[in-house]
């Protein structure tokens, strides 16, 4: 990992450590899946990849992923330094939380 | 007796040598009977009124020219060099082509900074590619890479996934045509 990287993953780790619950905006749509713009920070690049995107608990095919505009709620899993990007999942909300 | 007769009895005998060949095979390495490319060469011609094609996915160090043959399920490398599996889930209509014909590194554009980042995902793992193979509907197409091939040039792109025991491999996918010529295996 290079100084730049670890740079970077100081700085998002501290700002959206793993387990942090955000909220974004979805920017832009693929069959992989979504990226997000947090509300806390637009620079951030977020993704729900398609297999973290689960709001029923259950897998949903490309055609599900939710539409630009929509609003999320997600969990963060992740931080990816060779791409800079934080990985988020969106699951079904504990009613108990 | 006639000709046409002598001809079908000598595609169906190929055929059943090639059968047993492949279930030998499949019992050897405990993977079942499974769709297969790169996997058995035949230095003859391809048999009358079978299912064959040319496939680019020769071994490296085969003969080029020769004809492959695809019967539902081939025979593993004959060859005993370990191999490190990589695991991918075709995304929706990409599967017979990328089993077919490999991969292509128009089908992983973009770069740093992009949506698409110009990254090819794989997973040493299965179990990750299942968890995509589940949206995408078509299955998981495992690539058998020659360790030493591996190790040279794919190790360096292993990465934590999501910071567990499970290993990705984002490949740039100026080097995912690369993996091409080896042994692909579509798990259903």
């Amino acid at each position: 990992m290079t100084s730049s990287d670890a740079d970077w993953l100081d700085g998002v780790a501290e700002a959206f450590p793993v387990g942090a619950r955000v909220r974004g905006l979805v920017q832009a749509r693929h069959p992989f899946g979504v990226f997000v713009a947090l509300d806390d920070d637009p620079d951030i690049r977020a993704i729900v990849e398609i297999n973290n995107y689960r709001p029923d608990g259950e897998p949903v095919s490309p055609e599900r992923l939710p539409e630009i505009g929509v609003h999320l709620q997600a969990v963060v899993i992740d931080h990816t330094t060779f791409n800079r990007q934080v990985r988020l999942r969106v699951a079904p909300i504990d009613a108990s939380e | 007796m006639p000709r046409r007769l002598l001809l079908l009895l000598a595609a169906l005998t190929a055929l059943a040598l090639a059968s047993l060949a492949g279930i030998a095979s499949a019992a050897s390495t405990g993977t079942g009977a499974q769709n297969r490319v790169g996997a058995l060469q035949t230095s003859g011609a391809s048999f009358v009124g079978l299912a064959s094609f040319e496939s680019p996915c020769l071994r490296p160090g085969s003969a080029a020219g020769s004809v492959q043959i695809v019967v539902g399920f081939c025979v593993a490398a004959e060859d005993a060099e370990d191999t490190v599996s990589l695991f991918k889930a075709p995304q929706p209509g990409r599967g017979a082509s990328q089993f077919e014909n490999g991969y292509s590194a128009a089908d992983f554009p973009g770069g740093p900074g992009q949506d698409s980042d110009g990254l090819a995902y794989f997973a040493r793992d299965k179990s990750i590619a299942d968890e995509f193979a589940d949206s995408y509907g078509e299955g998981v197409i495992e690539t058998k890479v020659p360790r030493s091939v591996y190790e040279s040039q794919y190790a360096q792109f292993e990465y934590p996934y999501q910071g567990g025991p499970r290993t990705e491999v984002p490949i740039p996918a100026s080097a995912v045509e690369g993996l091409n010529p080896f042994e692909r295996i579509w798990h259903p």
